[in-house]
């Protein structure tokens, strides 16, 4: 492989070719074994390398309160009015997105309408879902750094991840699953798949199985899946924007993304599953 | 206003350990500068608002604060030429070091391994998820520098791995029984 194109397939998985040549990176892929298992490598070494860091008990985030505290601000009720206003926008803002969000999940999920028979990956990951529920602790539990991509924090929506587990599946290909747990019956399933289909969108799409509500996506070589059962839509949808964001650009989700979550889970229902 | 600041940063913390960790190569100093860079932003009287931006401020932060620390203790510092390595064949090495690209501990091995400028670009890129743009914003780089320079980062990376003995625990039983 010459250097020039090893620049464009770290690229590709970087999500940072522009959209004709991820294409015909993506076509390249597509026709090559090989070259599938080089970018499902490199998002390995990347999900490994983003892993491999252990922060030390001194800066975990509760413990940066002990440093000292900001200067005051000279105009501290100029800052405090300012907060305020900031506050009421985001709540305005906030609600505008729930409402927008409802909008888009009432919006049909399947193109062509009528009841068209489920896509074989959306059947065996609905299934998945349903039998990790019940299936206890994994003995296969995998380390946070062999999850093939991204493994994003949830307990700001108060989801907290159980261990991730392989995932080798015909229908699906090969990757991880890890489900998240709420205190109010929520469960949501986040799967990455290794060498995903590229025909695999890279944009956010919806599907519906019956009350599963599931979106997938891909980045570069990896594919994403994230579903559910009985959550509220405008909730998950903003739980499945928030981690496609983040898993575009491989970190964390960002406080605002946080800040959305939170404030989705506290307006909306238990779930019904 | 501050409690903001805070949380903005808390959120920063694990990228800005990973990013001093590969400027310095070692943990307490990383520590130290992690901590001083917290204080910095956080008293400092203004900041940027935006998110790209806030984030890029915080690191450059880091990245002159381990700076002068390195010049201090006369260390080498990042600011190295680009041609930071010699060609290597990132598909052939990425192959031969197959599984253990996942391996956290090989990885660290291998970071620890690497020159400076490759840590610097891997910890930016893939630790705390720089896009290219960022990247080249705050190395005062153009984008298509980062872009070749991540590459020949991790084809580096790939090749350590390969040649490393640390093995999967799994596997290195598998090693020790035959032998190996």
């Amino acid at each position: 492989m010459d250097d020039r194109f090893w620049q464009e397939l770290n690229a590709y998985v970087d999500g940072e070719l522009p959209p004709e040549r991820a294409s015909a990176v993506a076509s390249a892929i597509a026709g090559d074994r090989t070259l599938a298992r080089q970018a499902a490598l490199l998002s390995r070494a990347k999900a490994g390398a983003a892993a491999s860091v252990e922060l030390p008990e001194s800066l975990a985030p509760g413990n940066l309160r002990r440093l000292a505290a900001p200067r005051a601000p000279r105009f501290a009720r100029l800052a405090q009015a300012a907060a305020l206003a900031c506050l009421l926008l985001a709540g305005g803002l906030a609600l505008l997105w729930l409402q927008a969000s409802g909008e888009r999940a009432e919006a049909p999920v399947v193109a062509g309408g009528g009841t068209p028979a489920a896509p074989a990956w959306l059947e065996a990951a609905v299934a998945l879902h349903a039998r990790l529920d019940d299936a206890g602790a994994p003995a296969d539990a995998l380390a946070p750094g062999d999850f093939p991509g991204l493994l994003p924090d949830l307990t700001s929506a108060k989801l907290n991840a159980e261990p991730a587990r392989p995932l080798d599946e015909r229908a699906l290909g090969r990757g991880a699953i890890v489900q998240y747990r709420g205190e109010r019956g929520c469960l949501v399933s986040f799967i990455a798949l290794e060498e995903a289909d590229t025909a695999l969108p890279e944009a956010l799409s919806r599907t519906r199985l019956d009350a599963v509500l599931a979106y997938r996506w891909r980045v570069g070589a990896i594919g994403y899946l994230l579903l559910a059962e009985g959550m509220a839509e405008a909730r998950l949808e903003g739980i499945a924007e928030t981690v496609y964001e983040a898993s575009r650009r491989f970190r964390p989700i960002e406080p605002d993304g946080r800040d959305r979550l939170a404030e989705a889970r506290r307006r909306s229902q238990p779930c019904r599953a | 206003m501050g409690e903001a600041r805070r949380g903005r940063v808390e959120g920063e913390l694990k990228g800005l350990f990973g990013y001093a960790l590969a400027l310095t190569g070692d943990r307490t100093l990383a520590e130290d500068l992690v901590q001083e860079t917290a204080l910095k932003a956080l008293s400092a009287r203004r900041g940027p608002s935006a998110e790209a931006a806030f984030r890029g401020w915080l690191f450059r932060i880091l990245r002159n604060t381990a700076i002068d620390a390195l010049r201090a203790r006369q260390r080498t510092t990042p600011e190295a030429p680009e041609d930071i390595a010699e060609r290597i064949d990132g598909a052939q090495s990425v192959l031969a070091a197959g599984e253990a690209l996942s391996n956290g501990l090989a990885l660290r091995f291998a970071l620890a391994r690497l020159k400076p400028a490759q840590r610097e670009i891997i910890a930016l890129v893939d630790i705390a998820g720089f896009a290219y743009a960022e990247a080249a914003e705050l190395l005062e780089l153009p984008v298509g520098t980062v872009m070749s320079r991540i590459s020949r980062a991790r084809a580096a990376l790939a090749q350590e791995v390969a040649g490393s003995n640390v093995l999967p625990l799994p596997e290195a039983r598998a090693a020790a029984r035959r032998g190996g």
